[in-house]
């Protein structure tokens, strides 16, 4: 059973056809990575599907649940949730406190019942991403890695079924990145369903299992990962097209 | 015991400097009696009625209300036209007054749901507007120009009239530190921060902000009410963009988002904006000027300031946090 299905997803604005006809699913226990070039449609892609963008036609199933109309709240508490590609940090909290606002939400709730659950699970959670000593900081201080932990720590709070990870190691050195990878590896380990959006690849091959390539807002390939990168319309979309003529003169 | 842990919230993390503010204000007319300095404290302590529910709002959302007088005003004339037309004592026109703000809260949460910066504050200010203009047109019911007079008195004595504003202010004051304290004004301060961000936390925003706004409204048109019974007088200044203007000002150079900044704030400016009456020709220059100047050097409040904040002895002293190192 698809734990993710989205059919025929279209999204204009105005003119403009930002998303055409993209159908794929993503099994539970998977990681999907998307990738396209600069504006090909990924991070409407992902508005659309948490709920932040209304859609034009097509349909999104999570679980079971169209989720079509639903507003982005309703669509974290049906197991949905989400990180950003430009962070939205809560400036002006402390992190204990930002983490805290997810633990108000209906999901957090109906899984962990208790007061003691709720604060354990976000400890657990600052733990295993290493950010257990920052606890009482402001989160104006952070480091842009610390808020990257942190932006994907507050969407575990919500109990999530699938993750949608939006560029997670944009603006990140490579330390920060391999610790990010290790961390997605981790909570796949655990079963969680991930969906990565990313621009480095290397980073990405080495973690997905399927890979869908975007161009245009059209869906121009899918499948493995050393597939994908001997496709000849991806090397396209990504280096341009090898004039013959020039080529050879 | 147990009765000690049930209020164990509403003495934890107190900020100290708020609860002497509230106890020296109550210590003063037991000290002296001159009527005069009791007067300035109360109109002080209306102030700050006012100043501490538009930040409940504002402070923690920055969505600038500038409209406050439509709740304040609105409820001191709604309570003003119950207990002087209707045979309604105060003590019931208040409250109900206070409950048509919070729902007229509701409403214009609704209705402003979706704007923000100067589009919510102008949106506010209409709506304050609206109301100045109808007790205008309706003035066979609000007296027009002149307003309301000989509105019912909480007492006959001035410092026992002072001692039921203070209590007011106390109760208010409590309620709304609870609340900021709680789970609402953290979201309330992530809403701050983010709005897209909260909901992908699987918050409902919406529903807080109007929530904030509700309760906004309904603490102001508790103050609207105990304005105009104090004064027994209701007119349409407070209804007026000045008002509204003063509010946001006093909130302001408190230090919005911390309820105890905005106290301080009311009291201290009201004091002083007294006090100039004895060189009453030039009051406005120099009050208004104060706040300038204020402005200027502490954009963000006094209870913000860097080196408040910084300080581990000054922030809990100022705002009541303990951190832990």
């Amino acid at each position: 059973m698809n734990l993710l299905e989205v059919t025929q997803l279209t999204k204009r604005f105005g003119g403009l056809e930002a998303l055409g006809d993209i159908s794929f699913s993503v099994q539970p226990g998977e990681i999907l990575g998307i990738i396209g070039p600069n504006g090909a449609g990924k991070t409407t892609l992902f508005n659309c599907i948490t709920g932040f963008l209304p859609f034009d036609s097509g349909s999104i199933n999570l679980d079971g649940h169209n989720i079509q109309g639903k507003r982005p709240h309703q669509i974290v508490n049906l197991g949905l949730t989400r990180t950003w590609q430009l962070l939205k940090p809560f400036f002006g909290m402390l992190v204990i406190e930002a983490m805290m606002v997810p633990s108000f939400s209906k999901r957090t709730k109906s899984n962990l019942v208790s007061k003691k659950d709720q604060q354990e699970k976000v400890a657990e959670i600052l733990n295993e991403m290493g950010l257990g000593k920052i606890l009482w900081q402001e989160v104006d201080n952070l480091s842009q890695g610390e808020l990257r932990l942190l932006d994907i720590s507050r969407a575990l709070v919500t109990c999530p079924k699938v993750l949608l990870l939006d560029e997670p190691f944009s603006g990140l050195s490579h330390k920060e990145t391999e610790n990010i990878s290790r961390v997605i590896r981790n909570l796949n380990d655990q079963g969680l369903t991930v969906v990565i959006i990313e621009h480095r690849l290397r980073e990405l091959m080495k973690l997905v299992q399927k890979v869908i390539v975007i161009n245009f807002g059209q869906k121009i390939a899918e499948g493995l990962p050393e597939e994908i990168i001997q496709e000849p319309a991806v090397i396209e979309a990504y280096l341009g097209k090898r004039r013959l003529e020039i080529g050879v003169a | 015991m147990n009765l000690l842990k049930k209020i164990a919230p509403l003495t934890q993390n107190q900020s100290p400097f708020g609860l002497l503010i509230l106890i020296a204000m109550a210590v003063y007319p037991l000290i002296s009696d001159n009527i005069f300095h009791i007067e300035i404290i109360k109109l002080a302590a209306i102030y700050a009625i006012f100043a501490m529910s538009w930040d409940i709002l504002t402070g923690y959302t920055h969505e600038v209300n500038f409209g406050f007088a439509f709740f304040i005003g609105g409820a001191g004339y709604l309570s003003g036209i119950l207990s002087s037309h209707l045979p309604v004592s105060l003590f019931l026109a208040i409250p109900v007054a206070a409950m048509a703000a919070g729902v007229s809260g509701i409403f214009i949460g609704y209705v402003t749901l979706r704007l923000k910066g100067p589009y919510f504050a102008m949106a506010t200010l209409a709506f304050a507007s609206i109301l100045y203009k109808l007790s205008f047109i309706l003035y066979e019911i609000t007296g027009g120009e002149e307003g309301i007079s000989g509105l019912d008195a909480f007492t006959d004595d001035p410092t026992q009239d002072f001692f039921v504003v203070w209590g007011a202010m106390v109760a208010i004051y409590f309620a709304l530190c609870l609340y900021a304290r709680s789970k609402h004004g953290i979201i309330l301060k992530a809403i701050r921060a983010d709005e897209d961000a909260t909901q992908s936390a699987g918050i409902n925003t919406a529903y807080y902000k109007i929530e904030a706004f509700a309760i906004s409204g309904f603490m102001a048109g508790i103050g609207g009410g105990v304005f105009a019974h104090s004064q027994m007088h209701i007119g349409p200044t407070m209804l007026s963009g000045y008002l509204s203007v003063i509010v946001v000002l006093l909130a302001m150079i408190g230090g919005m988002g911390t309820i105890v900044g905005p106290l301080l704030g009311a009291i201290c400016l009201s004091i002083v904006n007294e006090s100039l009456r004895i060189v009453e020709e030039y009051r406005i220059i120099i009050y208004t000027g104060l706040l300038i100047l204020f402005i200027y050097l502490a954009p963000d409040g006094w209870i913000n300031l860097k080196f408040i904040k910084g300080s581990r002895l000054l922030s809990f002293i100022v705002m009541g946090d303990r951190k832990p190192r």
